[in-house]
């Protein structure tokens, strides 16, 4: 019993990004966390690489802060992350007009949907 | 039936035929993700290789056909694509560099490894911290580039080669 609530105690989510990696400037530090939080972990997918201890997740941590030191603007890690990976390493990918079909397809579909059948009725 | 009953059920059909075509797509199946490599070069880095610290580019002067294998004595599926690059490395009709690079690997584990499953590679380099995989969009291993003549990337693999696909580059 002892041992499971260990396990249990040990496998709560512990937070990723390790001290080492923090930058000095909380600001900095900050846009750091924000930019990671939206990205995918590409080989642990359903984590972010903000909370990922696979070391690709790391490994994109330390580049974004290395970015960030040197003086890249969030578009131009944004732009660079999507050069590298392509649009899936973001987690809300920016919107595209064909995105809008998805959007209205549930309406256009219930829509039509009523429609059809009220006018069944009235015949 | 009415015509438009006809038609809206016919279309309703052709939706989730297009559906199921999209879901059993390849690209689908294996998620995989366009590589943005494809046509280009790839960014000169700097690493530090089995015979030496001092960091320098693991690409080898460009005339033939070169291989770059991501790959690490603790990675599984790397064992099921080794024995295809040791095949190819001794198949004399192909001219080609395979270039290996051990991604978060120390040296000991690196020699152990290739003394017992073989060394197929021309250099061994080292990428611990991302140096490579960072600017190249390498994600984990196994992951391959094929590389041509001029420098161009014109097959990125993620994921273990398998002899088919190994095959289209280099028939035997």
């Amino acid at each position: 019993m002892m041992m499971v609530l260990a396990f249990v105690c040990l496998a709560s989510p512990a937070l990723a990004v390790e001290p080492d990696e923090m930058l000095d400037n909380p600001i900095l530090e900050e846009r750091a966390r924000l930019l990671t939080r939206n990205l995918r972990c590409l080989v642990c997918e359903g984590e972010v690489i903000d909370e990922s201890n696979a070391p690709f997740a790391r490994n994109v941590r330390t580049a974004v802060r290395q970015k960030i030191t040197d003086g890249a603007s969030d578009h131009d890690i944004i732009t660079w992350l999507r050069s590298v990976y392509g649009e899936r390493i973001f987690l809300h990918s920016s919107p595209r007009v064909h995105h809008l079909f998805l959007w209205l397809a549930p309406f256009l579909f219930i829509g039509g949907g009523f429609w059809w059948l009220t006018r069944g009725r009235r015949n | 039936m009415s015509r438009l009953t006809l038609i809206a059920l016919s279309l309703c059909v052709a939706l989730v035929l297009y559906l199921l075509s999209a879901l059993h797509s390849p690209d689908v199946v294996k998620g995989v993700r366009p590589s943005p490599w494809l046509g280009q070069t790839l960014p000169a880095v700097f690493l530090p290789s089995l015979n030496s610290d001092t960091p320098r580019n693991p690409m080898p002067p460009q005339h033939s056909m070169v291989v770059i294998n991501f790959f690490a004595s603790w990675c599984f599926p790397c064992l099921l694509e080794h024995p295809l690059f040791l095949e190819l490395k001794n198949n004399p009709s192909h001219e080609v560099t395979i270039i290996g690079i051990a991604y978060n690997d120390s040296k000991e584990n690196v020699i152990d490894w290739l003394a017992r499953e073989g060394d197929p590679y021309d250099a061994v380099f080292f990428d611990m911290k991302g140096l490579a995989s960072i600017p190249w969009g390498v994600v984990g291993v196994p992951e391959s580039f094929i590389i041509n003549g001029d420098g161009i990337v014109v097959h990125h693999e993620r994921g273990a080669f398998d002899e088919k696909r190994l095959a289209t580059w280099f028939g035997s």
